[in-house]
């Protein structure tokens, strides 16, 4: 479980953050409350994508499928980290 | 991590093997895994033939949908034309949608990973033989009579994505929808078996030493597909099922008259429907990867951003889904999350696509027929996923959504990544199972007029959306300008199925089936483990895999493999068996043996189906009859499975000794119940978001439920229910007696706790035809019921064992699995009671 | 009549020519997807074809992991985010959320297969009943209050905007402007079943001076209606048909009392002339198989031609 989380880490984040903010849209609307709790979240889940960059790229465990692995995450942080961006602009810039 | 399982690594280097295996060892292979004879060939369970069944299957089913599509563009080839009368018309646009995406895009690539799979990993078949060959059986039986409804005017007519009103029973009364609902009530069982099938396999039955990341990208693609598949389906069963009991018993859960909401299905089927979509295109673009690094001749470039590019596909298009909703006045800022969404999807989209060109570009191209497909695939794929950008944004889409505009979108992007890569796989992957490769010759007219015919359909098609030309219409009127795009659509169309024809043609003159009888071998010089020489036992031996194409890297492999110098170069225990692997390092963990040919597989496809279509004509009797002789069946071929296994330990080549027998969550078994309980608990989730959906969107049909106060019994029970299974697992060192009257009486408790949480919503004077709300309680406790009485039988199927003596101490998987049954049961009950409690409760 | 030209006939495509603010927006959009869209899938040929026949130095550049982050991820990125947000900004200006000062309000009811139209005034009280024609006055933004009796239908008149579905249980809203008198022509956009390819109507937008004489126009039915009527209140057209100003109060089909003036019959699918009006009431089913108006075969020709007269001298 560990490996799959650390080779997809990033996109389980970009997962949590859409489902949550969509959750939230669907059953609680668009107003200022609902944006800020959007806004708060995103940062959480910005700041747990750049926890575990600075994590994953400061491992140096040395054998063949670790190293994989760990450049895999890489990779999933810059999907998920795209994505969560890209998740947050509708509140940003839509106003109803 | 040097080892995953405390295997050492370094035993590998005691491969291949310097002795000469003696020559009966092939010969038992030979008598193990025999050919079937005349009607043995129905009860064949080997993944050579399945694979090959099913693929046919699909194809046959692609080419009826085709004709259909064939009758439309001719019906639309001039305005007001009277070809197809208009009731016939809307039967046929709605089989086409229907035939193509669930009898024909999802059955193929499932087949192409049951026929490949095995052969890719080097393990000697999937890991659960006869659920694929029931999967394929009931798929076959079922799909084709529900194909025979549109002969008799019975087939469906409200389009692919039945959405009520329309097809409610105020509005299609007659039998055609409810043919749509259980036809594909089938196909979703076929689909999540097969999708059980291929995680199991290929995390588990890798030759040793592939590890991750060394697995071919085809297995990836598979990978990611059949997790989408446990995700994604048990939204539309859910779907399916709701709108089956509205139809018969009037339980109001779309009716917006009542409570329910139209809009709900919409999101309960595209939340499917659009996954189903990346399902289809990310088997086959699996199928590019390994075919594009073949006919460049060189290693894929950038393997690592094609297996994160197909993960992330995978979580991304769970994201997507109400874009097929962007008209239905959701909120602005709502669809701007979903439109993010689709944009974001399109990143990995292009990172494959220049992963492939830049292959070709290293490598030195050959225009051969799967190049050539693999090629043309790559222009039309590229040109449907830019209209997918253009409909993404929101504007756009309010003006395209629903034109033409998106079927000629949707078939650019699903002829480019499906159709085509499947075309290039066949030529690709035919010489491995026929005794003559197909004609390269032919291959160039038959590319040539599909890809041209293709473009030449679904080009103007795009025009004729912007013109205003709406979908899914039977006729138009002159003078607006459609004349001239659709005359040329139709032109395309016919020299499209010209192509297909040629094909078909190259088929019939060269490809010769015969499984085990020798194929024409690797003609384009693969370098993955489907090409080493194999018989129907798959390789002779198992070998040690090194490298991402270990064929091109060791060009010795091929021979030693042959020579029975790898791993299991013979039956161990005198029957089937393949060798079990760690997921991520794949090193050998334990033998599985594997069961053998059986008719109870195909009974029980065949009482599925008769059950299903049964139940489609009204006929309960026969329904009910049918559906417990299939219970039956499936039990009766269980009963065959996990045996005591006299040999506790074998060696499986170069004396390493692994076990023969494994529970828990270290067994294959373990994992596929763990997936059938994601699939389920993901089908309650579903459900529970439709109480909460109906809850926010039909407040004024909303009453209180009962208070929390009364689920707490109900909670104590299921925690009894749960404390007993866990218990039945740990008594079997004592007695199996003692530990199946714990599951009996867990099941037992579960039904209880059932009963109370049924007594307190009854007594609420709330019906489950009251409103949507009552109709949606009554579905979870429904499902409920479904799960307690499947965990009833399953407790009584381990207690008929225990009587016979079959469960050995002091572990069992089947005690096991039935337990993993259990708690899941109880778990799912008291979510169900509290959710149904809580939803709604404060207003 | 203020009317300028018939509806367009596909040239230019009616969706790039657009024919109010709530559709401008959107062409301009769409061209700029179109040419992107070509432009990038040059480039993608481009690649293709250095790949498969380009010099050595071009392919080496092409094939490495360089390559792909570049043109596969970092270039479609800058682009996608680009388009995101004007897309995002797009659809907070012309969405119904947000209702300018004066629009005018109507509601439009979708049927199988046809729609129902109540004029509204500001108050959203009802004003006027028609079906299967809008007329709008130019320059004024228009809110339509979009709903569904039966399935699910969707209103859409590319020239003036773009679709919205129609829902039951449920009022979605649409702006629509014309800039510019004409007919637009409109079509449901949302597959509700049989005839559905035939439901279609069109949207007469007028000079507010044209708009305020049509308003004007619109008074119950004055004509004595002579043989006519009494064949449509004996025959049963009356049970489903309302014509104001006379006993024929129907509710479940269209209300005729204007239906001499309308442009189309049909819904949208037949222009509107005493030949095609005979025909429709003669037998409606040939013409759009499945419609919920029986055919009536039993009007002599004499009676037919009564009934025809009366309904088209309905202005």
């Amino acid at each position: 479980m560990k490996s799959w989380f650390i080779m997809m880490g990033g996109l389980v984040l970009w997962a949590v953050h859409f489902f949550l903010l969509y959750l939230l849209a669907e059953f609680g609307g668009s107003g200022p409350g609902i944006r800020l709790a959007a806004s708060l979240f995103t940062l959480v889940i910005l700041g747990g994508v750049a926890w575990m960059f600075v994590a994953v790229r400061h491992k140096t465990s040395g054998d063949p499928f670790a190293r994989w692995r760990r450049r895999a995450a890489m990779l999933a942080l810059a999907f998920g980290g795209l994505g969560i961006v890209f998740q947050y602009l509708p509140i940003l810039l839509v106003d109803r | 991590m040097r080892s995953e399982t405390g295997f050492d690594p370094a035993l590998y280097e005691r491969f291949p093997t310097r002795h000469e295996r003696p020559k009966e060892e092939e010969e038992d292979l030979r008598r193990i895994w025999c050919k079937p004879k005349g009607w043995e060939y129905l009860l064949a369970v080997n993944n050579n033939y399945i694979g090959i069944y099913y693929l046919g299957t699909a194809f046959l089913f692609f080419l009826m949908a085709g004709v259909l599509a064939l009758l439309m563009r001719a019906q639309l080839a001039a305005p007001m034309l009277e070809i197809l009368p208009q009731g016939t018309y809307n039967q046929v646009f709605t089989m086409h949608g229907t035939v193509m995406m669930f009898l024909f895009a999802v059955p193929a690539v499932e087949a192409a990973g049951v026929l490949l799979l095995p052969q890719m990993l080097a393990a000697r078949d999937l890991p659960f033989p006869r659920l694929s060959a029931y999967a394929f059986w009931a798929y076959a039986v079922g799909g084709l009579c529900f194909f025979a409804s549109i002969f008799v005017g019975l087939a469906p007519d409200g389009g692919w994505f039945m959405y009520p009103p329309l097809t409610s029973k105020a509005y299609s009364p007659g039998i055609n929808t409810d043919f749509w609902l259980l036809g594909i009530g089938f196909i979703e069982i076929s689909a999540i078996a097969g999708a059980i099938e291929i995680i199991v396999g290929v995390l588990r039955t890798r030759a040793p030493g592939m590890r991750l990341d060394r697995m071919p990208i085809f297995a990836w693609a598979m990978l990611v597909f059949a997790v989408m598949i446990v995700i994604a389906f048990p939204s539309i069963i859910l779907g399916t099922l709701l709108l089956e009991i509205e139809r018969a018993f009037g339980w109001p859960f779309f009716d917006a008259t009542r409570g329910g909401d139209p809009l709900l299905w919409q999101h309960l089927f595209w939340f499917f429907g659009h996954p189903e979509v990346y399902i289809i295109f990310l088997p086959a673009a699996g199928m590019m990867s390994m075919i594009v690094a073949t006919v460049a001749g060189e290693r894929l470039v950038g393997y690592r951003l094609i297996v994160l590019a197909m993960i992330a596909t995978g979580f991304i298009s769970f994201g997507v889904w109400a874009h097929h909703m962007f008209t239905t006045g959701m909120p602005p800022m709502t669809t701007g999350f979903f439109s993010a969404a689709s944009m974001a999807v399109s990143v990995p989209a292009g990172i494959q696509v220049f992963s492939w060109i830049a292959t070709l570009a290293i490598g030195k191209p050959k225009f051969n027929a799967p190049g050539l497909f693999v090629m043309g695939s790559i222009v039309i794929f590229v040109t449907g996923g830019l209209t997918g950008v253009m409909i993404a944004m929101v504007p756009f889409d309010w003006q395209a959504h629903d034109s033409y505009f998106i079927v000629a979108h949707l078939h650019y992007v699903l002829i480019g990544g499906m159709v085509f890569p499947l075309f290039a796989a066949f030529y690709y992957w035919i010489p491995m199972v026929s005794k003559r490769a197909l004609s390269e010759r032919l291959a160039k007219w038959v590319f040539g007029l599909m890809f041209l015919g293709m473009n030449v359909a679904f080009l103007p098609m795009h025009l004729a959306g912007l013109q205003g030309m709406p979908r899914r219409v039977y006729t138009y009127l002159p003078g607006q300008g459609f004349e001239l795009p659709n005359l040329i659509s139709t032109v395309g169309a016919f020299m499209l199925g010209l192509g297909v024809l040629l094909f078909l043609v190259d088929l019939a003159r060269n490809f010769r089936l015969a499984p085990g009888e020798g194929n024409a071998g690797n003609v384009y010089g693969g370098g993955t483990l489907e090409w080493l020489p194999s018989e129907l036992y798959s390789t002779r031996s198992i070998p040690v895999v090194t490298s991402r194409e270990p064929l091109w890297d060791d060009p010795a492999l091929a021979h030693e493999v042959e020579k029975g110098r790898y791993f299991l170069p013979r039956s161990a225990t005198g029957r089937r068996e393949t060798i079990v692997t760690s997921p991520l390092l794949a090193e050998p963990q334990y033998l599985q043996i594997m069961p053998g040919p059986s008719p109870w597989p195909f009974a029980a496809a065949i009482f599925t189906a008769g059950f299903f279509l049964a139940l489609t004509v009204q006929a309960y009797m026969f329904a009910w009859v049918s559906g417990v002789l299939a219970v039956i069946s499936v039990l009766r071929w269980l009963w065959e499975t996990d045996r005591p296994v006299e040999i506790e330990g074998v060696d499986i080549g170069a004396d390493i000794r692994v076990p023969t027998y494994v529970t828990g969550p270290a067994s294959h078994g373990w994992w596929a119940m763990v997936i059938l309980l994601v699939v389920m608990g993901m089908i309650f989730l579903m459900a529970l978001f439709s109480l909460a959906f109906l809850s926010s969107n039909q407040p004024g049909f909303w009453r209180p439920p009962p208070p929390l106060g009364e689920a707490i019994s109900i909670l104590g029970l299921y925690a009894v229910a749960i404390g007993l299974a866990l218990t039945a697992r740990a008594c079997l060192r004592r007695s199996p007696f003692w530990s199946v009257f714990a599951l009996l009486l867990s099941a037992a408790v579960s039904s209880a706790a059932l009963g109370m949480d049924y007594v307190s919503w009854s007594s609420s004077e709330l019906g489950p035809t009251a409103s949507g709300q009552g109709a949606v309680v009554y579905a979870l406790l429904a499902l409920q019921a479904c799960a307690a009485a499947i965990a009833i039988l399953m407790a009584l199927y381990c207690a008929a064992r225990a009587v016979r003596g079959l469960v050995p101490q002091p572990r069992n998987n089947s005690i096991d699995l039935t337990m993993l049954f259990l708690v899941y049961t109880a778990a799912q009950g008291v979510t169900g009671a509290l959710v149904s409690r809580l939803v709604g409760a404060g207003g | 009549m203020t009317e300028r030209t018939l509806p367009s006939e596909g040239w230019p495509p009616a969706v790039l020519d657009p024919a109010g603010p709530y559709s401008e927006p959107v062409t301009l959009l769409a061209w700029v997807l179109l040419a992107g869209g070509t432009v990038i899938l040059a480039i993608v040929l481009g690649a293709l074809w250095i790949a498969l026949r380009g010099s050595p130095r071009l392919k080496t550049r092409l094939g490495g992991e360089k390559a792909i982050w570049i043109l596969g991820f970092a270039f479609p990125s800058v682009v996608l985010t680009g388009l995101l947000v004007w897309g995002l900004m797009l659809t907070s200006s012309l969405s119904a959320a947000r209702v300018p000062e004066g629009a005018m309000r109507v509601k439009v009811i979708g049927e199988i297969w046809w729609w129902r139209v109540h004029y509204q005034d500001g108050q959203g009280r009802e004003t006027l009943r028609d079906a299967n024609e809008l007329h709008i006055p130019i320059g004024q933004p228009v809110l339509l209050e979009l709903e569904a009796a039966d399935v699910i239908h969707s209103f859409w008149v590319p020239r003036l905007g773009g679709k919205m579905d129609m829902i039951p249980g449920r009022t979605n809203r649409l702006l629509i402007e014309a800039d510019a008198p004409g007919i637009y022509k409109g079509q449901c956009a949302e597959y509700c079943g049989g005839p559905h390819a035939l439901m279609g109507f069109v949207v007469v937008a007028h000079t507010p001076a044209d708009f305020a004489r049509w308003q004007a126009s619109r008074l119950p039915s004055q004509g004595a209606g002579g043989e006519g009527l009494a064949l449509f209140l004996s025959s049963g057209c009356a049970a489903c048909h309302t014509i104001r100003g006379t006993p024929a109060r129907g509710l479940a089909g269209p209300d005729l009392t204007h239906v001499g003036s309308r442009r189309t019959l049909g819904a949208g699918i037949l222009p509107n002339n005493p030949g095609t009006m005979a025909g429709w009431v003669a037998d409606s089913q040939a013409i759009k198989p499945a419609n919920r108006m029986p055919a009536y075969h039993q009007f002599s020709g004499e009676e037919l031609q009564a009934l025809t007269a009366y309904l088209v001298s309905l202005k």
